[in-house]
């Protein structure tokens, strides 16, 4: 891959990488060294990638690095019990508890989506909230095609319950 | 059901299963609320905000692409013997057109391929060349005939007669160390091999066998 082609595919895709940390991480900081590691990742592997593939190797690789962070911060919240990150919540969005107190509709399905377990969650952003194709899904995900069908309509549904639950109590 | 509503809504529904689904949502005030719920989830979820990525990780990673390209550049310079004056790090024009194209291989795989292409079809037809025009050279320097020495040999000064008598007596000394030496090293070979070695095993062996033709 010379560097014309790697500028290219970073500009195509950098705004996913960095979108989908964010939403699975809930940090900007964390959210940029996993897209700048991810980035350069995929510069170092240079000519080993096939081109119709490189979106879907993207995002399975932010995933596990996603989960790397993730797994990181558990380890450091069972030891440091004390303090709050102060960079825990990107500036300008909210907390998943901020969003369920919201009346905001698109907040409390943001709340809910990051209440998803995996791997609905991802599934979820990656379609919903990212736009990426059924295709696209199954190669990063590693999944057949018809099980990322069935985790999408499932993950969707019980965002509807939510959202039935939110709009029943309004008018209770 | 569920299943069917959320893939009307993503446009994966079959037609025919589609117009029995819209005949259902038509007589079902449930499955009509299901289904404008799910339209509401797919909308605001795709209406949610997309960050975009800071512009100095962008900076920050492709800085290092073309570092790491430049390094690389300069190890194929190296590679290829190209001598430092000549690199330039921005125009590969001037890099001949036949290493380029071999160099640009799209696979690590290629690349190895390329490393052996390049050595079978420009350094090594370029050695050869090389070995070629030497041989040329040395034969062509062979074939000259070597400029004629002078045949009298140039005048040296005649020696004095003290420098005679002084040489005879150098030459004597060393050959009387020379023959010492030599009257020394035959002694201890003669002692320590041929004697030990050599004589008194053949002694001891030629007295048994004449005492053994006595007892006889």
């Amino acid at each position: 891959m010379d560097l014309s082609e790697f500028e290219r595919l970073v500009y195509e895709h950098q705004d996913r990488v960095y979108g989908f940390s964010c939403r699975m991480l809930g940090s900007h900081s964390d959210a940029q060294d996993v897209t700048q590691d991810v980035l350069v990742r995929l510069w170092r592997l240079g000519d080993d990638l096939d081109p119709d593939r490189v979106l879907a190797w993207l995002m399975r690789v932010t995933r596990n690095a996603c989960f790397d962070v993730l797994r990181h911060r558990k380890t450091v919240r069972g030891v440091v019990t004390a303090g709050a990150d102060p960079d825990a919540v990107p500036h300008g969005e909210r907390s998943p508890a901020d969003e369920l107190e919201s009346d905001d509709e698109r907040g409390v399905l943001m709340a809910a989506l990051d209440e998803l377990s995996e791997p609905y969650r991802s599934i979820v952003i990656l379609r919903e909230v990212e736009g990426l194709k059924y295709e696209e899904i199954s190669g990063a995900m590693d999944m057949p095609l018809n099980t990322v069908k069935v985790y999408i309509h499932r993950g969707r549904k019980q965002l509807r319950t939510v959202l039935e639950e939110r709009i029943d109590r309004e008018r209770v | 059901m569920d299943d069917r509503l959320e893939a009307y809504v993503d446009g994966e529904l079959p037609a025919a299963e589609s117009e029995r689904l819209e005949a259902i949502v038509a007589q079902d005030a449930v499955a009509a609320r299901k289904l404008e719920l799910a339209r509401r989830v797919r909308d605001e979820l795709a209406a949610a905000e997309r960050p975009s990525c800071p512009p100095g990780v962008t900076r920050a990673v492709l800085a290092l692409a073309r570092a790491e390209a430049a390094g690389r550049k300069a190890e194929r310079d190296r590679a290829i013997g190209r001598p430092a004056a000549m690199r330039r790090p921005d125009a590969p024009a001037a890099r001949p057109a036949r290493l380029r194209a071999l160099w640009n291989g799209r696979s690590r795989s290629a690349g190895r391929r390329n490393v052996r292409t390049v050595w079978t079809e420009v350094l090594r037809p370029s050695l050869a060349t090389a070995a070629l025009v030497a041989l040329v050279v040395a034969a062509a320097l062979i074939g000259r005939v070597p400029p004629t020495p002078p045949r009298d040999p140039p005048a040296t000064a005649e020696a004095t007669p003290a420098e005679v008598r002084q040489a005879l007596a150098e030459a004597r000394w060393a050959l009387a160390y020379v023959s010492d030496i030599g009257r020394r090293t035959g002694r201890s070979i003669r002692q320590e091999v041929l004697e030990e070695r050599v004589a008194a095993p053949v002694q001891r062996a030629v007295g048994t066998a004449l005492d053994a033709a006595s007892d006889s």
